[in-house]
């Protein structure tokens, strides 16, 4: 972790001019390795935001013909830029209001306490994200639960026991101001453009 | 009709007309099904979580194909997807891209404590955290800080410290804490239910 107060903007950088804008105020990533072009980029965009769009619609979204367009979202998948779509389901309604993010230390590092803790965290479906964090702590567990009841089972089956575990700090989220999986999408206008 | 296809006209017709919150129809005389109605989230019926599940996983599958997985009719499938929306259990659907083709491949955590918790100041920094592209998710904490903010950002070597400028950037931020993710052992799970 890093106290990033005084954190300096990154250089700047020759912003090549694209056909079609992206989202107003993301921030383009310095070093792209993307081989796409800006009508890609405008499939991909689009694709986000309306997962069950057909073709002639996408078509006429992005001003090129159907076949055109098909074509593109073949290649796009078959390269893996697309790698798949999914509904966006209302946790809430899904008896899984209570999201918590857990932080959590391992009494050493080692292959094995890692595996360990691996493996209980891949059975619990509760778990939806665990990151391996560079920091104070080894891993940020992301998980929803229905109740405190369900959590503090969650708890005791991941945390308690297994020795590999030192200790663990739960953040309770008490609103979720946001939630999405959408990035912000650009085509390479020249390849690795930097500062 | 046959007994079968009539009583699911049936049950069609309650959910349609029906409040939001009817009890789910009982099945148990459908053939080969079971009445379990404890279980499943309020408003939503066996073969809706059925559905729920099936386009959690591959959100475009066409209401024929959708049809044949849960044993209705694409028409009796589509009055359930959109209901389904209505009812607010499906929020949309989404093409899941890969971060990494597309210059993103590090995930940034930072932890942000602001200047005053007080609403007004609290509604501006969530306007502008709802507007801005490069922040995936917010959330408002209980802990030693206020809020949990996810990004993203390039995966080569000396730009993968950096945060977008956007984030020191948003309105009311006292201090940020940052770290990076090594590896991601479960990434995106599906929602569990």
């Amino acid at each position: 972790m890093r106290d990033t107060r005084g954190w300096r903007a990154r250089p700047p950088h020759d912003q090549a001019p694209a056909a079609t804008a992206p989202e107003q105020g993301a921030t383009e990533p310095v070093v792209r390795k993307t081989a796409i072009d800006s009508h890609d980029a405008h499939i991909l965009r689009v694709l986000q935001a309306d997962g069950r769009i057909s073709n002639s619609d996408l078509a006429q979204t992005v001003g090129l013909s159907p076949a055109a367009t098909s074509e593109r979202v073949r290649r796009l998948t078959s390269e893996g830029f697309v790698m798949g779509f999914e509904a966006v389901l209302n946790p809430s309604k899904l008896a899984a209001g209570m999201l918590v993010f857990a932080e959590v230390r391992l009494q050493h590092s080692g292959q094995q306490i890692a595996d360990e803790f691996k493996a209980a965290v891949m059975t619990r479906h509760e778990i939806l994200e665990c990151h391996e964090i560079t920091g104070a702590f080894d891993y940020l567990v992301k998980a929803r639960v229905a109740d405190m009841a369900s959590y503090r089972e969650l708890v005791s089956s991941v945390v308690w026991s297994l020795p590999a575990v030192r200790d663990i700090r739960t953040f309770v989220v008490l609103e979720e101001i946001k939630s999405t999986a959408k990035i912000p999408v650009f085509a390479a206008a020249s390849d690795n453009a930097g500062p | 009709m046959d007994i079968t296809a009539q009583r699911m006209k049936t049950e069609l017709t309650t959910y349609n007309h029906g409040p939001a919150h009817a009890a789910p129809p009982n099945f148990s005389l459908v053939r080969g099904t079971s009445a379990k109605t404890a279980p499943y989230p309020s408003g939503a019926d066996r073969i809706d979580v059925r559905i729920l599940r099936a386009l959690q996983r591959s959100g475009r599958l066409s209401y024929q194909r959708l049809g044949e997985v849960v044993h209705l009719s694409p028409t009796a499938v589509f009055e359930r997807v959109k209901r389904l929306e209505r009812n607010g259990f499906i929020l949309g659907y989404e093409a899941r891209l890969d971060p990494a083709k597309l210059g993103v491949g590090v995930i940034v955590y930072v932890e942000v404590q602001v200047e005053r918790a007080q609403s007004d100041a609290m509604a501006l920094f969530h306007d502008a955290v709802r507007s801005c592209p490069d922040i995936l998710e917010c959330h408002l904490v209980a802990g030693d800080f206020d809020y949990l903010l996810k990004t993203r950002v390039a995966s080569d070597g000396d730009f993968a410290d950096l945060l977008p400028p956007s984030i020191p950037a948003l309105p009311g931020v006292r201090s940020l804490r940052t770290y990076s993710v090594k590896t991601g052992l479960k990434q995106h799970a599906a929602l569990n239910f």
